[in-house]
């Protein structure tokens, strides 16, 4: 049986190396990529997301097992994401399409994750990839607040804990950054017509079919 | 259906519920949406260097707790053992040095010496009873006019004041990672 992340945390404490290599395992993927779409830098995120499991490594001892531990882990990542955002200044520059598409940008790294599907369909990859921007195109705190209720599958109270905002904050941004990914796909050609979601304006970009 | 496909018909519904204000049906269909999206992964060997940075510095930190520990609890007696094992060494080289100074110091020059340590430990003592007294006298200056009601009143809205101001100072730096502060609903 799977130990627990409780329990994973506790061996850790006691010095075990093998458990906290288990917890890097298990929530390097969300945390990573929570990073990822905050800052749409691959190596930034990467160095943030390694800076985070350091940080958890030596405060584990400040985590309080009744919570739950992705909770504690998202709130270091957002602390880091945030002091991060809030020294480079990145938080209110949009990238460019050609930074993001080129090379090693994040939708790059998102295709290489769709590569995984071979019979992923043209449609439904240009879909994607509008979803991915309109999250983007949003301000810092709806984005966060929409990859941990949607993505990352937190409760209102976790999200709260994470992004200390009250819980009427986390609703109403959530309801908004909502508002706004709606009218963004309506304006990028998705709109449901006659049954159908196929984009009207929306072409496929950087060579993908 | 591969895992990284969103569902064909939650993107029309979601934006259907949207429309019509149906915040359930679009969370639960916006949701259905985006957990699909593909999850980028970190580089390869991500956990190695993640291990390679953290546990450095959390076995120095061990490592010196142990000793520490250790030491603390042997270094006494391993002093002592050492001491006792060479005792045949060192008690030849430290008698002559003890017996010759012992020899210098007279009974007189002693005396000197502890009058002298006591006389300017009463110097230092009657220097901190001088300040304590003017501090005593600037704690009466100041609690005097405490006597009449209106200044404690004052007094007391003023420490309430700094308590507040104190307390906002504490909220704004608490808050310095928030987002932004939205109105709730």
């Amino acid at each position: 049986m799977m130990p627990t992340d409780a329990e994973l945390v506790a061996s850790a404490l006691r010095g075990s190396e093998e458990a906290f290599r288990e917890l890097v395992v298990r929530f390097e993927r969300p945390v990573y990529a929570l990073i990822l779409r905050m800052v749409r830098e691959p190596e930034t995120a990467e160095d943030l997301a390694q800076e985070v499991f350091v940080k958890a490594f030596r405060r584990l001892s400040s985590y309080d097992p009744r919570r739950k531990f992705a909770s504690w882990l998202f709130k270091v990542a957002h602390n880091a994401t945030i002091d991060h955002l809030r020294r480079s200044e990145l938080d209110t520059v949009p990238l460019a399409a050609e930074q993001e598409d080129g090379e090693g940008g994040l939708l790059a790294v998102l295709a290489d994750a769709a590569a995984e599907s071979p019979a992923a369909a043209a449609e439904r990859r240009d879909m994607a990839r509008a979803l991915e921007r309109a999250i983007a195109g949003l301000r810092s705190e709806y984005r966060e607040a929409v990859l941990l209720r949607y993505v990352e599958g937190l409760a209102y109270q976790e999200i709260c804990e994470v992004l200390a905002l009250p819980i009427g904050t986390v609703k109403t941004n959530l309801h908004r950054a909502r508002k706004e990914l709606a009218d963004a796909m309506r304006a990028a050609g998705w709109a449901p017509a006659a049954g159908r979601t196929a984009p009207v304006a929306e072409t496929p970009r950087g060579g993908q079919p | 259906m591969p895992p990284t496909q969103p569902p064909p018909d939650a993107l029309a519904r979601w934006l259907a519920a949207e429309s019509s204000g149906f915040d359930d049906a679009a969370e639960a269909a916006l949701a259905e949406l985006l957990v699909e999206l593909p999850r980028p992964v970190p580089p390869a060997g991500f956990a190695e260097r993640v291990m390679a940075q953290a546990l450095p510095a959390s076995r120095r930190r061990q490592l010196a707790r142990r000793t520490w520990r250790w030491c603390a609890a042997l270094g006494p007696a391993v002093a002592t053992a050492t001491l006792l094992l060479l005792y045949p060494v060192w008690l030849p080289a430290v008698a002559p040095a003890i017996s010759t100074l012992l020899r210098a110091a007279s009974i007189a020059r002693w005396l000197k010496a502890g009058i002298e340590a006591v006389t300017a430990a009463g110097q230092g003592l009657a220097l901190l009873a001088s300040v304590a007294d003017k501090l005593l006298l600037l704690f009466r200056a100041v609690a005097e006019p405490l006597a009449s009601p209106s200044v404690a009143i004052l007094a007391g809205a003023g420490l309430l004041v700094s308590v507040v101001a104190l307390r906002l100072l504490y909220d704004l730096a608490q808050r310095d990672r928030r987002w932004v502060h939205a109105d709730p609903i």
